[in-house]
């Protein structure tokens, strides 16, 4: 396999891994000062590159003025979006919770990267924008030839790195900046600016993902998604930096380069990278996050506190699930078998957000890979019985039990990883797949390489499941037996015990919970439910293909989860529904389904903003507010959450034991 | 018989910071002991290494004859330690009365299925551990508040309810770490009452950090003065009061404080 002459490409790729380390150093830098300063995480820092290099496309490419043109207006527009991001979505999060404002990171994300691919093309052929002429020198001493572009760039990201140094070290502004890194109140009682100075912050660093994004156009696919998810090369960097240090942010970029670029000299597989960089994401966060300060020490992601209700209106509840099951049954049987199959797939979808109910409801973790999860159900299932010859109820079992270990898998570095990095985690197990397990050429017999694999329907309980109507009604009742799962599973010692958790790691610890086991047990279910979904979906569609379990579709479907209510069992079908029937619905009016996703991550962003614990359980909250029911147990006078009243402690002292 | 917990030369340090330095004391079966000291002194820290939260401190911590070294925090649970915390750790978001039925449940062996299929033998546990909790939640106190969330009580209340959420661990071994902080002096007098019929009923070995002189001198037989992370002294509740050094520690004497400011 190794050609002896491959060898001789190694300085030359040397040159190319060290430019696309500049070029992440880059974008990583942005991100560690935007993170320093105004303590949010930027999802969306790859999709402001983005879509200010197409700006860049716009001004020098189409409109043809010079590429320097084109660079200072791509640079502007990173400016502005930063800015826009900033004062209009984060600053009126002020005092929410870290994981929210990146929940609204990744609603920029959405909304930027569709809003490129409907202007100028999701997958079209894009031109480079060339700054500087690819004809280079010979690097003294060797037969290396350097590009000028590749020069430039280097030249580039060293210099913004050390002058951003600089900025922090030596000026005042830079002092006031680190203040508000530090703590924000106390650099207000200074009397330092704290929203100028995190505005700025915006600004500078989504300008630099601007410079970023474009340099790195004539480098990789200059499309909107390729360049978006350059926010994972750019996290790893920053990471290694340990998110603060900008050396090592720079080191761990250039590191980042090179490691994924040498791996191209041997393998034709152009997701190697993507496995590299999977593969440096986990060392990078088991190294920084070493157990055992882990119960101390915790990086918090914040916790909201939101109190659960603590009685329930049940023949209420009844009613309404009766009648929705009640609907759920004649509704679908009026419609065509086009909209029968439809509503399948809504219950499969809700399926996935239920999984995502058990995780980021109960646990407190958020989860970009859902999808991930059911691939591995949709992919086993479509391996064996379409490749095999399997029958589907095993393989189906036998996907569950694989999405169960891969989740198990997946949790157990998500042990010690707050909601911030488990999501960046999650992100990177999404590519992973994306690109390079699922890719054609890593694994063919699983993945079934460039074509798809096809598959009937199967037979339950002796009846076909051929007919659309069939299959719903088969799709129904798996939905409302997972559901019913989930809910016992909420309301009794799991749910409990996982409640407890997320309220404090270290008195569930010294209560006697085992935080690894029932954490590994939360991740093996969600994921267990999410690989049931794959199944069922790969027998509902008829084929499974790669291209099914893409990135985007994690993320729309975490950000649903989000928007309808994570903490609600009832909020999966609507979300499932959503998900489905949204798309459909745009058909029928002058946008088409490629707005889908921004008009998701617009809601989200909003949702975000004006109804934190989502839709659902807000209206569940009007509901109950209208149809109050008897408590089980009188509640606690509402006393202030200062000492007791003197009457209420004299009223308890009777009944203490006097020694 | 040998002691229920026993510290040998305990020593943990924070980068520079030497929160502990050599901490040796016995605690015997049935005893209430005091661990008392200044701000500092590593009350807390000694806390966190007995339950594990703590795993790397040198030295060894032995109960019932048993090296804990290995032990996680909730296998150190599992062997009937419990403990409170300084700054409430309660679970906010469950009712009062599952908070006490957490602990419980934490112990028995029912696991994911049983609760996803909600199996008859799942209702029947659950039952007979509400009724558990329900006890517990009446001997504190609490009886009128099981439906409210803990995070809803006043801090007076939580206190209580963080004392019940050990209880129901049914521990050999209690530690209680500032019972008394941010209470008056009405709900401290009552906590203390709490503490005596704790002892009276649950026959518990306790362990008490607290800065309220009057309720250590109250409730233990014993008492172990911390400074600087070091023992400086041991005795009754009556040769404590009138140790110098304690007073020292206490009053801070410019020496003491040189000294610790080097360490």
């Amino acid at each position: 396999m190794l050609a002896s002459a491959s060898w001789g490409l190694l300085p030359g790729y040397t040159v190319i891994g060290i430019t696309l380390g500049g070029i992440y150093a880059l974008a990583a830098i942005g991100l560690v000062l935007i993170y320093r300063v105004s303590g949010v995480l930027n999802f969306a820092q790859g999709a402001v590159s983005m879509f200010s290099a197409f700006i860049a496309y716009q001004v020098s490419i189409v409109m043809g003025y010079p590429a320097l043109v084109g660079l200072l207006a791509a640079i502007v527009a990173g400016g502005a979006i930063g800015y826009v991001i900033e004062r209009f979505t984060i600053r009126p999060l002020a005092g929410r919770s870290a994981l929210s404002k990146v929940v609204v990171t990744i609603g920029w994300l959405l909304v930027l990267q569709t809003a490129a691919g409907l202007i100028w093309g999701q997958t079209a052929y894009h031109r480079p924008v060339q700054l500087v002429s690819i004809h280079g020198f010979t690097f003294p001493g060797t037969s290396v030839v350097v590009g000028w572009d590749e020069f430039t760039t280097i030249v580039v990201a060293l210099g913004l790195a050390l002058g951003t140094a600089a900025v922090l070290r030596w000026t005042t502004f830079g002092t006031s900046m680190r203040a508000v890194a530090d703590d924000p109140d106390a650099a207000r009682l200074w009397g330092i600016n704290v929203n100028r100075v995190m505005a700025v912050s915006w600004v500078a660093g989504s300008a630099m993902g601007a410079i970023a994004g474009v340099l790195i156009t004539p480098r990789i696919n200059f499309d909107p998604i390729s360049l978006t998810i350059v926010v994972i090369d750019a996290f790893t960097a920053a990471l290694i930096g340990r998110l603060t240090s900008l050396s090592w942010t720079v080191i761990g970029a250039m590191f980042l380069g090179l490691a994924e670029t040498y791996p191209r000299i041997f393998s034709s597989n152009a997701g190697a990278g993507s496995a590299v960089t999977f593969a440096l994401v986990l060392l990078t966060l088991a190294i920084l996050f070493r157990p055992g300060t882990r119960l101390v020490q915790r990086i918090s992601a914040g916790r909201e506190y939101v109190p659960v209700p603590a009685t329930d209106n049940l023949p209420v509840r009844r009613v309404i699930v009766a009648a929705a099951t009640g609907l759920g049954i004649v509704v679908p049987l009026l419609l065509s078998s086009y909209y029968q199959s439809l509503a399948a797939y809504s219950l499969i979808v809700g399926l996935i957000v239920l999984s995502l109910v058990v995780l980021t409801g109960l646990v407190g973790q958020i989860s970009f890979c859902q999808y991930s999860f059911a691939a591995i159900g949709a992919f086993t299932v479509g391996s064996l019985v379409g490749g095999h010859g399997w029958s589907f109820w095993p393989a189906l079992l036998l996907g569950v039990v694989f999405a169960i270990g891969v989740g198990v898998l997946v949790g157990i570095p998500a042990l010690r990883l707050s909601g911030l990095f488990l999501a960046i985690l999650t992100i990177a197990v999404t590519l992973f797949f994306d690109h390079f397990l699922l890719a054609p050429g890593t694994w063919d017999s699983f993945s079934g390489g460039i074509s798809s694999w096809t598959l009937g329907r199967p037979s339950f309980l002796g009846i076909s499941l051929a007919g659309a109507y069939a299959f719903y009604l088969f799709t129904l009742g798996v939905f409302l037996a997972a559901v019913l799962a989930v809910w016992n599973l909420s309301r009794s010692k799991t749910g409990r015990v996982l409640r407890a958790i997320r309220n404090s790691e270290i008195a569930a610890a010294t209560s006697g919970v085992n935080l690894t086991a029932w954490k590994l047990a939360a991740f093996g279910v969600s994921a267990g439910l999410a690989g049931l979904a794959g199944g069922l979906l790969a027998v509902g569609i008829g084929s499974v293909s790669a291209g099914a379990f893409a990135f985007q579709q994690s993320l729309a479907v975490a950000a649903i989860a989000i928007v309808v209510g994570v903490r609600s069992v009832g909020a999966a079908a609507v979300g499932g529904i959503f998900l489905i029937f949204g798309p459909e619905l745009l058909t029928h009016t002058p946008l088409s389904t490629l707005w889908f996703p921004l008009i998701v991550g617009s809601i989200l962003i909003l949702q975000v903003i004006l109804t934190p614990q989502g839709v659902v359980p807000d209206w569940q909250e009007r509901f109950r507010k209208r149809f109050p029911s008897q408590p089980r147990f009188p509640r606690a006078p509402e006393s202030p959450a200062v000492a007791p009243t003197p009457d209420l402690a004299a009223a308890e002292a009777p009944t203490m034991v006097k020694v | 018989m040998a002691p229920l917990l026993q510290a040998d030369t305990v020593s943990m340090s924070f980068g520079g910071v030497h929160a502990l330095s050599g901490v040796s004391f016995e605690l015997h079966r049935g005893e209430t002991l005091g661990l008392i000291g200044p701000n500092g002194a590593g009350k807390t820290t000694m806390f966190n290494c007995i339950t594990g939260v703590l795993p790397s401190y040198r030295g060894h911590i032995y109960y019932d004859d048993r090296d804990l070294r290995n032990l996680k925090p909730h296998q150190r649970a599992r062997l009937k330690i419990a403990r409170t915390f300084q700054n409430l750790e309660l679970f906010d978001e469950l009712s009062a009365l599952d908070n006490l039925l957490l602990p419980l449940e934490a112990f028995s062996q029912r696991g994911v299925i049983g609760d996803l299929l909600r199996l008859p033998r799942t209702v029947f546990d659950e039952r007979q551990a509400q009724e558990k909790a329900r006890a517990m939640l009446h001997f504190i106190n609490l009886g009128d508040c099981a439906d409210t969330p803990a995070g809803d009580l006043p801090v007076g209340l939580q206190r209580r309810l963080e004392v019940g959420r050990a209880l129901s661990l049914e521990p050999r071994l209690l530690l209680l770490d500032e019972p008394g902080a941010g209470l008056d002096a009405r709900e401290t007098a009552e906590l203390a009452r709490l503490l005596a019929s704790v002892r009276a009923r649950f026959k518990v070995t306790m362990l008490i950090v607290d800065h309220d002189m009057a309720l250590i001198m109250r409730i233990c037989n014993r008492i172990y003065v911390l400074d600087n992370g070091q023992v400086i002294a041991e005795g009754s509740p009556e040769q404590i009061r009138d140790d110098p050094q304690v007073v020292r520690a206490y009053l801070g004497e410019a020496p003491a404080i040189a000294a610790g400011g080097a360490g």
